[in-house]
């Protein structure tokens, strides 16, 4: 453990004196408040360039930050937004581990004016931990605005020397006292008046506190103190040989209330897991019987009131109630009886449209400039010279990069949507609106979000989905979204139906695949709530924020970071499986080619016959179409050839590559979806139901690498987007035979 | 009258045994039942008279377990945690944990998974402890008229926070109606005859009935009383400030009717139908009624 009690706050002096001042002077401060209270944006003004740290394990959510003041190097943690520390929600959880674990020299909670008791009682629980804390007011303009005299001096003094810094929003002057009042904190640290429980509380939480950091009798208890930071064996651990002093009372207060899962880490972890367990139970029970309320009620209710009383000390005036707020004025319209959920989806629509409608210019222009650019080296390049290289680089490394690079205007555009919709207010209203729905599926009223843009693409969808605050929800979600039919399906949909099916058929069989997609991923959703993900509904006892006007530059940082990420964690996956595909499709190479043959024999081929049967053959002799070959029998009973499975694994990359991989097969060059030749081809060589059985095959199987990718690092396994994969692929194999074979017993 | 004879007697007993755990202040004792308005200065002299709401240095809950322990011998029971745990609705363990702090205290003996018996001075305390139970139970019930019912219920939630000068007054009031005079007091008869003639307030004031807080119309008020849910929502609830006593509106639902949502504390929170249903509020007049 880096910060043992003893360093828990780091002065300035003590810094100095230490051996690698010279090199940094890291201070670390960490943003905590409650969800919508501005943290995102204080944290945007506050640090003014952005670096990524190591070393900060189980924090994906958060954001790192960092700012220079003097001599001192700030680093910046904005953790996720939180209620209180005692839920079991694995937000707070994670919080309350962070901030027990790493010992932040400052914590800076950011609270909301206009609604400060809310934010007072967190304030009780960080103050029970003993933290060097800074309370950073945010909207004070407006909260006076509203009617609001409150006395934060008075606070200050009441919370025991407290700092309390009022700021609004991005303004200069609030930003520049916060970075003094963090420079001070870290100089002369104040812990506060630490919260206290009523008396017979505070007699329950004891022996179970003492008993929690009482060392290990037998062995020493360091061992797996001074773990990695593995998120698993840390809190713990820190009790076994304590840490800080708060720690073992707030992990004293989780246990009372009753919480499992910190339960089943101590009894990993703790050499006297059982002794400090049934101790929690008994003065748990004992506790409940001194009151008519459980003892989650008595503790929470001692800091609201705790909250209420603070708050009246420092009121020295209020609003006047009465007339309904704007807020609640458009809320009574977009929450309305008949008009929300048309005003709903049209907001929705609007701004997937918007998305999709100004990305497709930028997209363009990278599509373009790759082209450009693979153009000119293929000309500068001679074909002679190096062969392979030339179309590793050419087929395989810009392809792919250009294939990734090209997303990301939609990435870009689709987060600044999302952060929107979010920082207004209005995603808590769109879960409001549409809850019952996805609850039918099994899924959250959030999940609509991320669903109805796989429409458009799957990737950014995947990383939608870290808008549900559960990790089942979560998950759960992440899983079905393959199944939304996405821009990229459209084109082999556009190329088989009209090669099977009469005219009139065309659109009600498109509509069908979509909603087929729609019906399946609720059947599974709900399977995956019943089987692998199975537990409680996660709460949705949620606030309604009021509806605010977002800071344009915390939407940009908001924006930009899921594409930072999705460059970075994503792409370098995609281009790596990219060149494995390349490498599949173009090896090994063919020697000689019969078509030269036959043209040396004397056939007349039409122009560009050569290249195109050329193509065909080195494609049916490379490891892919052998492969192909290989898997035909397998794939027999869906009534697919080798052509088409080759032609599915060129899709693995991306669904589109389907069709040019037809096109390929059958060995005429470059095609695209409208080609009649390839329609022609294909209504020769299958019948209508192996068509039918490939667009469902394409919508449901295998999900593209990109997908995959985006899943493995939004679940943090490889486990999660394995499982889709084959899960999805053996739903479909099953349903394209099924398709096969009663297609075929009827004809 | 028989019955302020009785009382009488009782009473003795009780005035001879002090509220407080020292042997000393309890050999001093039997002096105590001096006349009622003779020392009437001596009150305010003495230590802190709220702040001994039990007997000795026991909680409440403690002198509850006493108490039972105390009926289960009398009755000739052997009392075993199990039983004692049956008795007061609550978990072994936490009874196990109580006897251990009562074996401290010196009140019983106990080792692990025994019986439990009760020392001398255990016996003397709860022997105390259940008299002045039967006191105030008395004292609703024959002197004020209390329906018998509501009598043990109050004495049970007054025992335990009642002052011991409170109660020693009372039991002198008692002294002095019963030694005044063989007959009862004719203001005695007249307050007895009142008391009948009163209207039967049934069991008093009956709150109204808590309701589901799904079950409150769009602008109704209410007011939080029990939550029932289960450890995952409650601790959700409590976090964003749904606790009892604390007064919400409904403030309709979603156009598909399943979330609903609410303003409590100043703020819009929504909830499943599923989860308000475990929130019992009492309903309180309609904005549209005042």
């Amino acid at each position: 453990m880096m910060w043992k009690a003893s360093s828990n706050h780091v002065t300035r002096a003590a810094l100095l004196s230490s051996p690698q001042a010279k090199k940094v002077c890291w201070v670390r401060a960490a943003l905590v408040g409650l969800p919508g209270a501005g943290r995102t944006t204080i944290f945007q003004a506050l640090t003014r360039s952005r670096r990524c740290m190591a070393g900060f394990p189980g924090l994906e959510r958060g954001r790192r930050g960092s700012f220079a003041q003097g001599s001192l190097q700030f680093e910046v943690a904005d953790l996720p937004g939180i209620y209180g520390l005692s839920s079991q929600n694995p937000d707070e959880r994670l919080v309350r581990d962070y901030l027990l674990e790493r010992g932040e020299t400052v914590v800076v909670q950011v609270a909301d004016a206009p609604n400060l008791e809310r934010h007072l009682y967190l304030t009780s629980h960080l103050l029970e931990l003993g933290l060097n804390l800074v309370l950073c007011i945010n909207r004070c303009t407006q909260a006076r605005r509203q009617g609001w005299d409150l006395d934060f001096s008075l606070l200050g003094a009441r919370l025991g020397g407290t700092r309390v810094v009022c700021v609004d929003g991005t303004r200069l002057p609030g930003i520049e006292a916060l970075r003094a009042a963090i420079v001070e904190a870290a100089d002369h640290p104040r812990t506060g008046t630490p919260y206290r429980h009523h008396p017979e509380l505070e007699a329950a939480i004891g022996p179970v506190e003492r008993l929690l950091s009482e060392p290990a009798p037998a062995r020493a208890g360091d061992g797996d103190g001074d773990g990695d930071g593995g998120e698993e064996a840390s809190p713990g651990a820190a009790a076994a040989s304590p840490v800080r002093p708060g720690s073992a009372r707030c992990l004293a207060l989780a246990l009372l209330q009753g919480d499992e899962e910190l339960a089943r880490r101590l009894r990993r972890t703790h050499p006297r897991a059982a002794q400090v367990l049934a101790a929690a139970a008994a003065q748990a029970g004992l506790a409940g019987q001194l009151r008519s309320e459980g003892i989650v009620e008595q503790i929470a209710a001692g800091r609201w009131s705790w909250a209420s009383s603070l708050m009246q000390q420092i009121t020295l005036s209020r609003p006047l109630g009465g007339r309904a707020s704007f807020s609640d004025r458009l809320d009574r319209l977009l929450t309305h009886r008949l008009l929300g959920l048309p005003s709903y989806l049209l907001i929705i629509y609007g701004v997937f449209w918007l998305t999709f409608r100004l990305g497709e210019a930028p997209s363009g222009w990278i599509e373009a400039a790759f082209g450009e650019l693979s153009r000119a080296i293929a000309t500068s390049w001679p074909e002679q010279a190096q062969p392979a290289l030339r179309s590793l680089l050419l087929n395989g490394i810009l392809a792919g990069v250009g294939g990734v690079v090209t997303f990301l205007p939609y990435i870009v555009l689709l987060f600044f949507g999302l952060s929107l919709l979010q920082d207004s207010g209005y995603l808590a209203r769109a879960a409001f609106l549409n809850d019952r729905l996805m609850r039918r599926m099994g899924l959250h009223g959030k999940s609509f979000v991320p669903m109805a843009l796989g429409f458009g693409c799957n990737v950014p969808a995947v990383m939608a989905c870290r808008l549900l605050e559960n990790e089942r929800d979560r998950l759960t979600t992440m899983m079905i979204i393959p199944l939304m039919s996405c821009g990229a399906r459209l084109p082999v949909y556009l190329l088989l139906i009209p090669a099977f099916f009469p005219s009139p058929w065309w659109a009600p069989l498109m509509m069908g695949v979509y909603l087929f997609g729609v019906v399946m991923a609720a059947l599974l959703a709900r399977l995956l709530r019943a089987t692998l993900l199975a537990g409680e509904d996660s709460p949705f006892v949620m606030e309604l924020p009021a509806y605010r006007i977002p800071t344009g530059r915390a939407l940009l940082g908001q924006a930009l970071r899921p594409a930072w990420i999705y460059l970075r964690k994503i792409g370098t996956v995609v281009l790596a499986l990219s060149v494995v595909l390349w490498a599949l499709t173009s090896h090994p190479h063919k020697p000689e080619f019969e078509v030269d043959l036959r043209a040396a024999a004397g056939e007349v081929l039409q122009p560009g016959q050569l290249e195109a049967e050329r193509a065909a053959e080195q494609l049916r002799y490379s490891a892919a179409g052998r492969i192909g070959k290989a898997i035909e029998p397998i794939l027999a009973p869906m009534g697919f050839d080798w052509r088409l499975a080759t032609a599915f694994l060129g899709a693995l990359a991306a669904k589109e590559m389907f069709v040019a991989q037809m096109g390929i097969v059958f060995a005429l060059g470059e095609v695209d979806e409208s080609s009649p030749t390839l329609r022609q081809r294909l209504a020769e060589a299958y019948p209508p139901w192996v068509g039918l059985a490939v667009v469902l095959f394409t919508l449901v199987a295998s999900p593209c690498m990109s997908t995959l990718a985006a899943v493995r690092r939004e679940s943090g396994s490889w486990r999660w987007p394995l499982l889709q994969w084959f899960g999805l692929t053996l739903i479909a194999y099953l349903l394209a035979t099924a398709i096969n074979q009663i297609g075929a017993l009827v004809a | 009258m028989s019955s302020l004879g009785r009382i009488g007697k009782s009473l003795k007993q009780l005035l001879t045994v002090p509220f407080a755990s020292s042997e000393a202040e309890q050999a001093a004792a039997p002096d105590a039942p001096q006349p009622p308005l003779a020392s009437p200065d001596a009150a305010p002299g003495e230590p802190s008279p709220r702040s001994l709401p039990g007997v000795g240095d026991l909680s409440p809950s403690l002198e509850d377990y006493l108490e039972i322990i105390f009926q289960l011998q009398q009755q000739g029971k052997v009392a075993r945690v199990r039983e004692i745990a049956r008795l007061k609705d609550v978990k072994a363990a936490s009874v196990s944990v109580a006897l251990k702090r009562l074996a401290r205290e010196g009140m019983v003996h106990h080792k692990a998974r025994e019986f439990v018996e009760l020392t001398e001075r255990g016996v003397t305390l709860a022997r105390k402890i259940s008299e002045r139970h039967e006191f105030l139970r008395r004292f609703l019930r024959e002197i004020l008229l209390i329906d018998a019912e509501v009598a043990e219920a109050d004495a049970c939630a007054i025992e335990h926070q009642i002052s011991t000068q409170t109660l020693e007054r009372m039991a002198c009031f008692f002294q002095y109606l019963s030694s005044a005079t063989e007959a009862e007091p004719a203001w005695l008869t007249r307050f007895r005859t009142e008391c009948s003639t009163l209207p039967h307030p049934g069991p008093p004031r009956r709150r109204p009935e808590p309701v589901p807080l799904s079950r409150l119309e769009r602008g109704q008020v209410g007011r939080v009383v029990r939550l029932l849910a289960g450890s995952q929502v409650r601790q959700r609830l409590v976090e964003m400030g749904v606790l009892p006593g604390v007064p919400l509106e409904m403030d309709g639902r979603s156009p598909l009717g399943d979330p609903i949502r609410v303003k409590i504390r100043g703020y819009s929170l929504s909830l499943r139908l599923s989860e308000a249903e475990t929130i019992l509020v009492e309903r309180e007049q309609s904005r549209a009624d005042r």
